[in-house]
């Protein structure tokens, strides 16, 4: 899949390359928060099908911008290199799966930044925290939807959703939660998405969960 | 006789980053103090809750969200958008209020 020379390392191996034939995409840099976008498109190209709807499109792409957006705004920006995405797809198994991975200060440290948050993170799982609906470490002026977004968009559909961030995990998958310490140690974040590719994914069922703001 | 002026949300295309957000928010702004209603006109676009939040978001913090109403009309939403766009300006509206306080 690219990974070592995507970090720009040299591979510590050579491995056989295949033909994408459209259905994945090797480890790409995030290098450009200019190319949010187009690296969105790209892992949607990947993660649907032409019989998508254009609901299931466009619900992939906002949820892929969110996770991206957010590579940028946790990155450590003196790398240069603000994280990676992959996709692949198995039309067939009816499956997809998208990684992104950032290179930021990790959940625990960003959350750390909301006070309101801190007897919670002292307590609770910090990836876990992290995929509810509102949670951020800027309470003031950021809203913190798109980690819930995924989560939801994936609970909905029959898909599952893992976050890695240091030395903590969450997932969901078929209705389960499982959160745990694991052993070895990731500073920034890991997000997994896999789901049904053929599933009609819509984020206006996750907008219309949201909880009504009182006042 | 309202002054009305319209600006296509196209310019600021894709609607997805916050960097796209505030160049989308100063326009509007600088608009709203030329005339007395704003139309933002959505047509073909996609919007994220990140571009909302900075955006529109910002613009309720500002403005607060009875102003909001009567001198920002939206047009030619995804229905989804505007489930989206109501919970973000609700929200900014409770920032604002807790700000103040």
């Amino acid at each position: 899949m690219g990974l070592w020379e995507a970090a720009g390392m040299p591979p510590p191996f050579k491995g056989k390359e295949h033909d994408s034939g459209g259905r994945f995409m090797p480890v790409q840099a995030l290098i450009d928060s200019a190319r949010v976008s187009f690296s969105a498109n790209h892992l949607v190209r990947i993660a649907s099908q032409k019989t998508s709807t254009d609901d299931t499109k466009q619900s992939l792409w906002i949820v892929f911008t969110e996770l991206l957006n957010n590579c940028y705004d946790h990155a450590q920006k003196n790398l240069g290199l603000y994280g990676l995405a992959c996709a692949q797809s198995w039309p067939k198994a009816n499956w997809a799966q998208v990684a992104i991975i950032d290179s930021g200060e990790g959940i625990r440290e960003t959350l750390m930044g909301n006070p309101g948050l801190h007897s919670r993170l002292r307590e609770d799982n910090a990836c876990s925290i992290a995929t509810e609906y509102g949670t951020t470490g800027k309470p003031l002026g950021h809203s913190g939807y798109g980690l819930n977004l995924a989560r939801r968009l994936m609970e909905l559909n029959g898909g599952n959703i893992i976050v890695i961030s240091d030395h903590e995990a969450f997932s969901s998958s078929k209705g389960q939660v499982v959160v745990e310490s694991i052993g070895t140690r990731w500073r920034g974040t890991i997000v997994v998405l896999e789901w049904p590719i053929r599933a009609k994914l819509d984020v206006g069922a996750v907008y219309a969960e949201w909880p009504p703001i009182d006042g | 006789v309202k002054n009305v002026t319209e600006i296509s949300m196209r310019t600021f295309h894709p609607l997805a980053t916050r960097e796209n957000g505030r160049k989308a928010r100063a326009r509007i702004l600088e608009k709203l103090g030329q005339a007395d209603v704003v139309e933002l006109d959505f047509s073909g676009e996609v919007i994220t809750p990140s571009f909302a939040d900075e955006c529109l978001g910002v613009v309720v913090i500002s403005l607060g969200a009875d102003q909001f109403e009567q001198r920002v009309h939206l047009k030619n939403l995804r229905n989804q958008d505007r489930v989206l766009l109501e919970h973000v300006v609700a929200r900014a509206q409770k920032e604002k209020e807790i700000r103040v306080a």
